[in-house]
C-alpha cells in the first residue's frame, strides 16, 4: 500500500496537495485526468475535477476551512478519483484540523468582566500557555495542534465554563475561593505560650526575640527573625507560581530603630508603609501544591507586637492570621544549699522533672513586675548542694542574728570563697543565661578588723560583744579565707589590770613575824637580830643594864626594818612576810626582852610608811602577771558574742593563773585585760555583676526580696544608664531619645555614685553603680545624698533605687526605666554595659 | 599632724598648737601618741603591698602601740613609683575604749583627706566602700551591752581608688578625719617610674603655663569678717571660730569665721593684664583695682548626721602679697554664713569643720546645730 500521509494542520491554513500516482497498480506514472475531492467524512467539501496529472504527480494548493464552532476538530480527506471513466479510488492524504484560538471571557456571579484573572492551556506535553484576562475579562489565547486544556488559576474558582454554542469560546464564571494558610509556624506546639498570662495563643504569643537562634520556625529557635512557611489552604490547590500576599502589622512602639523590622527576602515586592508600621509583600509557590517562604525581623524590643496576615488577595490578604509580641527571655541557673529548699517552692518542668526554685511568693512577684519589661525569668537548672559539716558557710540563724534559733543557715563572702563545695554551674554558653546563688547572709569585701581589749571580772565571762557596730558579723573562720580560723590571740597576752587597782589596794605592809632562836653568845642579854630573806646584815641589840630597849635600839631596829623594803622582790618571794630572826637566850626571864623586841617591831611596822606592791595579780617582780591568751578559753557563742572562761592553777605550787585572782578591784581581786584580733564583715542584700548574682534570701516580705531580684536582673540589663566616672558610657538603645537618658543634674532621674567630690553631672556620694531615682520628690535631686530620702511602701521609687530595706518600697520600673529596658538588646546579659558598642 | 609634712621650722610652733587644742577637744586625745615617734616602727615601704598587711599582727604598728595611743592613726609608704604601683595604700587604725568607737562609728563615717599640696587640691572621701544593695544602717550596740576595755579598728584602704586620686607626679598629704578626731598627716611622695625621664624644662614650662592662669572667681561673695573673727596668726597657718552650739531660726545665719596666713601658689595671683576677666568675675576691688590674689582654703565638713564630708573652696581675695624668704604670703580674715554654701548640710546635727590648703590645716571647729527652722 502506497503511504498516506496523515499529519495535523491548523484551519484556514493553505494545504498544499502532492501526491504521485502510477498506473496499472501504479506500476508506473499516471499520466492522464483525475478528480480530487476534499471530504469530511462522506461530505464533500470541494472537488478539483480533472486535474491533468502530469508526469505523475499531481500538485495542487486548499485552502482548509475552519472548524466549525460547534466541533473540535474535524478530519480532512483528500480522495483522487482517476482512470478512464475515473472509476479509481484513492485516499491520498488525511490531516486532522484544529482550530486557531480560542477566547475566553471570564465573569464574576454578577456577570462582570473580571480582569487579570490568570488562565492557563495545556496542551499534554509541552509549555502550557498562560495569560491574564485584559480589562473586559477576555483573554485569547493561540491553540496548538493538539488537544487543550483551559484552567483558571488560583484564587478563582470556576463555576461555570459555558462553551456550548461556540466551542473556542468560553464564557466562564468563577468566583474567588482560594485561601492561603501558614503552615509554619505551627502555633499550636506547645512551646508557644499565650503572649499575656493566661491569654489564647490566638490573640498573640510570646516570640522571645533575645534568642540566639535565628531563621528557624519560631519557638524551635526563638530569636528575632521568624520564618513562615505558606501554601494554598487546600494544599493541592495551590499552583506553582501562586502568589501568596503578606500583611504585618507592626505595634512600633519602643523606637528602636536596628534591626528594623521587616520582611525579609524571599518575600517579594517589600513595602513597608505608615511609618513603617505596616509591612507588605508576597511570595509564589515553588510547585503545584507546594509551599513559599518568607522571613520576618522583628528586632529585639520587648512588647512589640506583629500581626502576621497571608492570602491570595493582594489588597487584603487576610486568609490566614498569626499574632506574636515580642519578649525577651533571661534563664538562671540555680544554686543553693539543701538546708535552703525548706524556704524554697518545688516546681516540674515540662519533662516532669523536679526542682527547687525560688518560693513562689516572690517569683510571682518577680513574674509581674519582669512582665511590665516583657522579659520572662526561667530558672533552667537548679543545683543542690550539702555544705560539709564544719564548713564556715554554715551556722545557724540564732548564730547570725544573735537569738536562740537553731535553724540552719547559709553565709557566703563576696568573692566566693565560702562556698561550702557549691557545685560549678553548668558551664554558660548562651549569654542569656544568668547565675545565681542563694544564700541566708552575703559578706562585703570591706571588711574590717578589731583588735578588742576587754577587761574581765570572772573566771567566766558570757556575751561579750565585739563590735559596737551592729552591721558587722564575725564568724568562726575569718571572711575570704578558705579555712582560717578567725579569732587570732597569737602573740597577745592575757594581762592582770593593776591599773584598775586602788593603790591602798596593792602597796600594802608586810606581815612581820618574830622568832627567837636559842644561840648561846657570850653576853647574857644580848640578841643578834637578822633577816634571812631581805635583811642585810645584823642588828645586835643588849639588854644588859637597862630596863629595856634604848631608842638607839629602837632606832637600829627601824633601820634594819625599812632597809628590808630594798628588797622587794625577796619580800614578795615570801609572800609579803618579814621574819625577823631573834637569836640569843631563851630561858626563863626573858620573856620580857622577847616582848619589847616583838612589841618594837610591831610599832615600827605601825609607825613605817613602808610598803610593797603587793597582790595577788602581780608577780614576784610587781609587775602585773601576764600570760599568752592561749590559756584563756574563747567560745564563739554568736557572731557577735563572744564567752571567755579564764584558767586556774591546778596546784597551790604552781603561779598563779588569771581565774585565781579575776574579780573586781580590790586586795585580793583585779580585772583581767583579753586581748584578741578578728575581721568582721559587712552584710548585704545581694550584687550582680557579669552574668553572675549572690541573692540573700532575706527573712523580710516577699516583695522586698523580689525588688532585689528585679534590681539586680536590671542592672544585667543594663540599668541604669550613666556614665561611670571614668567616662565609659552605658549605650541607649539605638534610635531611643537621648531624653530618656538623663540624669538628676539635667532634669532626669539617674545617678550613679562616686567616691569623692565633686558631686555634679548625675554623679552622688550615694549607693554603689548606676542607678534610678524616679519617686523621690525632685527637690532632693540637688543634694549629693538626696538629703537622705529613702523610698517607702507608700511613697515607692524605681526598682533600679540603689537600696532596698524589708519593705515593698521599689514597685515597678519607672516610665523611663521601662522604655529603655522594652528597646534594649537583651542577647546578652552578661557583658559589661559601661563601654557596649551594642545597646 | 606634721608627720612627715615638710614644715619650715618657724611654722612648727602653730601647727602643733593646733593639734594640741585638738587632741585636748577629746579625752582620748590625752595619750597621743606623738607622730614622730611612728618613725621608729614604720615599716619599709614595700610591707604595705604585701599580700595579707592588713591581718593580725603584721604590722608592727599594732603591736607597738595597742593601747598606747587612742584616736587615729595612720601609716603608709613614703614613696611610690608611679610607673610600678597601681594603689596608694593606707593603713588606719583607730582606737577607743568602746563607748568612745560606739558613738563614732569609724568605717562607716570617716572620712580621708588628701591634699596635693603643690597644687592645692583636695581629695576627700568615705574611707570605706561598700558594695552590693546596700544595708547601711549605723545602728550600734546600746551602750549597757558593751563591754568593758578598748576597741581598736584597723582598715587597709587604697587612697587612689577611694579618692579617685590623679595618678602623676607630686607629693600628697594622707589623713583620716573621724569628726573631731584628725589623724596623724602622712606624706608620700608620688613620683615617675626610675626609667622616666624628668625633663627639668618640661616642668619648668608646665609651671610656667600653671603661673598664667587666673585665678577662680571669690567664692562666697566678698564680705567683711566678724567683729569677733580670730585674729590673723602670725605664722603661716589656718585657725577657725564658732559659736559651739547655735540655734538655727528662720532666716538665721550659721557663721564660722576664720584667720589664716599663708602661702600664694603663682595660679592663685589675681593677673593685672587680665582686666576683662577680673571685672568679670569680682577680682576687682570695690576702690577699683584689681585685687592682688585670690587664695583657695578648702573647708572639710562633717555632719553628726551623714556618712560623707562635703567640701567647699573657698576663693578669699586679698588687697597685698608680701614676700617672706622670697616666697610670696598672704593673710586675711572671713566669716562665711554657712547656710549659703549649696546643699550645705544643714538640720539638726553637730557640724566638724576643719579648713585646708597647701601643707597646711587647722585645728577642727564644732558647731552644735539646733534647727528650730520648722517651729
Ligand atoms: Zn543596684
Ligand atoms: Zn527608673
Amino acid at each position: 500500500m502506497p503511504d498516506i500521509v496523515k499529519e495535523d494542520i491548523f484551519e484556514e491554513s493553505t494545504y498544499k496537495v502532492t501526491a504521485t500516482i502510477k498506473s496499472g497498480l501504479f506500476s508506473s506514472k499516471y499520466k492522464g485526468k483525475l478528480d480530487l475531492l476534499y471530504k469530511k467524512g462522506d461530505t464533500v467539501l470541494h472537488t478539483d475535477p480533472d486535474v491533468d496529472v502530469n508526469k505523475g504527480v499531481v500538485q495542487k494548493d486548499y485552502p482548509v476551512p475552519k472548524v466549525p464552532d460547534t466541533e473540535e476538530t474535524y478530519v480532512l480527506k483528500i480522495v483522487a478519483n482517476y482512470g478512464k471513466n475515473k472509476e479509481k479510488t484513492r485516499v491520498l492524504a488525511e490531516a486532522t484540523v484544529w482550530p486557531k484560538t480560542l477566547k475566553l471571557t471570564v465573569k464574576d456571579t454578577e456577570n462582570k468582566p473580571l480582569k487579570e484573572v490568570p488562565f492557563e492551556v495545556s496542551f499534554g506535553s509541552g509549555q502550557p500557555t498562560r495569560g491574564d484576562t485584559d480589562d473586559k475579562g477576555i483573554g485569547n489565547v493561540d491553540l496548538k495542534k493538539a488537544a487543550y486544556e483551559l484552567k483558571i488559576k488560583a484564587p478563582w474558582e470556576v463555576i461555570s465554563n459555558k462553551n456550548d454554542a461556540k466551542k473556542r469560546e468560553h464564557e466562564i464564571v468563577v468566583r474567588r475561593n482560594m485561601e492561603a494558610k501558614i503552615v509554619k509556624p505551627d502555633l499550636t506546639k506547645p512551646c508557644w505560650s499565650p503572649a499575656t498570662e493566661g491569654g489564647d495563643t490566638a490573640a498573640g504569643v510570646r516570640q522571645y526575640v533575645n534568642a540566639p537562634k535565628t531563621g528557624e520556625n519560631g519557638c524551635d529557635g526563638d530569636g528575632s527573625v521568624i520564618e513562615f512557611e505558606v501554601a494554598c489552604k487546600k494544599l493541592t490547590d495551590g499552583l506553582k507560581n501562586d502568589k501568596i500576599y503578606i500583611k504585618v502589622e507592626f505595634s512600633k512602639l519602643a523606637e528602636r530603630s536596628t534591626p528594623v523590622p521587616a520582611l525579609l527576602a524571599p518575600a517579594q515586592g517589600i513595602a513597608s508603609a505608615n511609618n513603617g508600621k505596616t509591612l507588605t509583600g508576597f511570595v509564589q509557590l515553588a510547585a503545584d501544591g507546594g509551599t513559599a517562604k518568607f522571613k520576618l525581623q522583628l528586632g529585639y524590643a520587648g512588647g512589640e507586637t506583629f500581626k502576621v496576615s497571608v492570602g491570595y488577595s493582594k489588597d487584603d490578604p487576610s486568609d490566614d492570621t498569626q499574632t506574636f509580641v515580642t519578649w525577651r527571655k533571661i534563664t538562671y541557673q540555680l544554686r543553693f544549699p539543701k538546708l535552703m529548699k525548706v524556704r524554697m517552692t518545688e516546681k516540674t518542668r515540662k519533662d516532669g522533672t523536679k526542682y527547687f526554685d525560688l518560693p513562689d511568693a516572690v517569683f510571682n512577684v518577680v513574674k509581674t513586675r519582669l512582665a511590665a519589661v516583657f522579659v520572662e525569668y526561667e530558672n533552667i537548672k537548679s543545683h543542690e548542694f550539702d555544705p560539709p559539716q564544719g564548713a564556715p558557710c554554715l551556722v545557724t540563724r540564732g548564730y547570725l542574728e544573735d537569738s536562740a534559733d537553731t535553724t540552719p543557715v547559709y553565709v557566703i563572702d563576696e568573692d566566693l570563697v565560702w562556698l561550702g563545695g557549691a557545685p560549678s554551674f553548668d558551664a554558660v554558653a548562651d549569654k542569656r543565661e544568668t547565675t545565681i546563688t542563694f544564700c541566708d547572709a552575703a559578706l562585703d569585701e570591706s571588711v574590717k578588723t578589731v583588735n578588742p581589749t576587754v577587761s574581765l571580772k570572772a573566771v567566766e565571762t558570757n556575751d561579750v560583744i565585739i563590735d559596737t557596730a551592729v552591721s558587722y558579723k564575725y564568724f568562726v573562720k575569718r571572711p575570704f579565707q578558705a579555712d582560717m580560723v578567725n579569732l587570732q590571740v597569737a602573740g597577745y597576752e592575757w594581762v592582770a589590770d593593776m591599773a584598775a587597782v586602788a593603790n591602798t589596794d596593792k602597796n600594802v605592809k608586810p606581815t612581820v613575824k618574830v622568832e627567837f632562836v636559842r644561840e648561846d653568845r657570850e653576853d647574857w642579854d644580848e640578841y643578834e637580830i637578822t633577816e634571812p630573806n631581805a635583811g642585810t646584815g645584823s642588828v645586835v641589840i643588849n639588854f644588859t643594864g637597862t630596863d629595856g630597849l634604848t631608842t638607839g635600839d629602837k632606832a637600829k631596829l627601824k633601820t634594819f626594818y625599812e632597809a628590808c623594803f630594798d628588797k622587794a622582790t625577796e619580800i614578795r618571794q615570801k609572800n609579803n612576810v618579814l621574819t625577823f630572826k631573834v637569836s640569843g637566850p631563851v630561858a626563863d626571864g626573858h620573856e620580857a626582852q622577847h616582848r619589847d623586841i616583838t612589841n618594837a617591831f610591831n610599832a615600827i611596822r605601825t609607825a613605817s610608811a613602808k610598803t610593797i606592791l603587793y597582790h595577788p595579780g602581780l608577780d614576784e617582780n610587781g609587775q602585773p602577771r601576764k600570760g599568752p591568751m592561749s590559756d584563756v578559753t574563747i567560745e564563739h557563742v554568736t557572731s557577735r558574742k563572744l564567752k571567755f572562761k579564764l584558767p586556774k592553777r591546778a596546784s597551790d605550787t604552781e603561779a598563779l593563773k588569771p581565774g585565781d585572782f579575776v574579780g573586781e578591784a580590790s586586795a585580793e581581786k583585779c580585772p583581767v585585760n583579753v586581748t584578741y584580733s578578728m575581721v568582721g564583715a559587712y552584710t548585704y542584700n545581694g550584687h550582680a555583676g557579669g552574668g553572675s548574682q549572690v541573692l540573700v534570701l532575706r527573712n523580710v516580705i516577699p516583695e522586698a526580696i523580689a525588688a532585689t531580684v528585679c534590681h539586680e536582673l536590671g542592672h544585667a540589663m543594663g540599668m541604669s544608664v550613666m556614665p561611670t566616672a571614668s567616662g565609659d558610657t552605658i549605650p541607649m538603645p539605638p534610635g531611643v531619645s537621648a531624653d530618656l537618658a538623663k540624669h538628676v543634674d539635667n532634669g532626669g532621674w539617674y545617678y550613679r555614685n562616686k567616691s569623692a567630690a565633686p558631686y555634679s553631672n548625675g554623679f552622688r556620694a550615694l549607693h554603689q553603680g548606676p542607678h534610678c531615682s524616679n519617686g523621690m520628690p525632685s527637690g532632693k535631686k540637688t543634694h549629693q545624698k538626696f538629703e537622705s530620702w529613702s523610698p517607702t511602701g507608700a511613697s515607692p521609687a524605681c526598682i533600679m533605687w540603689g537600696s532596698g530595706g524589708g519593705e515593698d518600697s521599689r514597685t515597678q520600673y519607672c516610665e523611663n526605666c521601662t522604655k529603655i529596658l522594652k528597646a534594649r538588646d537583651l542577647r546578652n546579659v552578661r557583658k559589661t554595659w559601661a563601654g557596649s558598642a551594642e545597646g | 599632724m606634721s608627720s612627715g609634712v615638710p614644715i619650715r621650722a618657724v611654722y612648727c610652733g602653730l601647727v602643733a598648737a593646733g593639734l594640741l587644742l585638738a587632741q585636748t577637744g577629746s579625752r582620748e586625745g590625752a595619750r597621743k601618741l606623738m607622730t614622730n615617734e611612728l618613725e621608729a616602727v614604720r615599716l619599709p615601704d614595700s610591707a604595705f603591698w604585701e599580700a595579707g598587711s592588713q591581718d593580725h599582727g603584721l604590722d608592727p604598728l599594732v603591736k607597738k602601740y595597742k593601747t598606747s595611743h587612742f584616736g587615729i592613726l595612720v601609716d603608709g609608704p613614703r614613696e611610690v613609683m608611679l610607673s610600678s604601683r597601681e594603689t596608694l595604700p593606707l593603713f588606719t587604725y583607730y582606737m577607743g575604749s568602746y563607748r568612745a568607737t560606739a558613738k563614732r562609728d569609724f568605717p562607716r563615717v570617716a572620712s580621708i583627706v588628701v591634699m596635693a599640696p603643690e597644687r592645692n587640691e583636695i581629695h576627700v572621701a568615705p574611707l570605706l566602700e561598700k558594695r552590693g544593695e546596700s544595708l547601711l544602717t549605723g545602728e550600734t550596740e546600746p551602750e549597757a551591752n558593751l563591754p568593758e576595755g578598748y576597741q581598736m579598728i584597723f582598715q587597709m584602704v587604697d587612697v587612689r581608688r577611694r579618692t579617685e586620686l590623679p595618678w602623676r607626679a607630686g607629693r600628697v598629704i594622707s589623713q583620716v578625719l573621724l569628726w573631731d578626731l584628725q589623724s596623724n598627716r602622712l606624706e608620700t611622695k608620688l613620683v615617675a617610674g626610675s626609667g622616666a625621664f624628668s625633663d627639668p624644662e618640661k616642668e619648668k614650662f608646665l609651671a610656667a603655663e600653671r603661673a598664667k592662669q587666673d585665678p577662680p572667681a571669690p567664692f562666697p561673695a566678698v564680705s567683711t569678717a566678724a567683729a569677733d573673727a580670730p585674729a590673723v596668726p602670725q605664722e603661716i597657718g589656718i585657725v577657725l571660730a564658732a559659736p559651739r552650739v547655735v540655734v538655727l531660726e528662720k532666716q538665721g545665719r550659721l557663721e564660722l569665721s576664720g584667720a589664716w596666713r599663708l602661702p600664694v601658689l603663682p595660679e592663685e595671683m589675681v593677673k593685672p593684664a587680665h582686666a576683662e576677666y577680673n571685672k568679670a568675675n569680682g577680682l576687682v576691688q570695690a576702690g577699683g583695682g584689681a585685687y592682688a590674689a585670690c587664695v583657695g582654703v578648702h573647708l572639710v565638713v562633717q555632719s553628726s548626721e551623714e556618712e560623707t564630708a562635703d567640701v567647699y573652696t573657698l576663693r578669699l581675695p586679698v588687697a597685698q602679697v608680701e614676700m617672706v624668704d622670697g616666697q610670696p604670703v598672704a593673710s586675711g580674715r572671713f566669716t562665711v554664713n554657712l547656710l549659703q554654701l549649696p546643699d550645705f548640710p544643714v538640720g539638726e546635727a553637730t557640724l566638724f569643720l576643719s579648713a585646708y590648703s597647701k601643707e597646711w590645716a587647722s585645728e577642727p571647729a564644732t558647731i552644735g546645730v539646733v534647727d528650730r527652722r520648722q517651729q
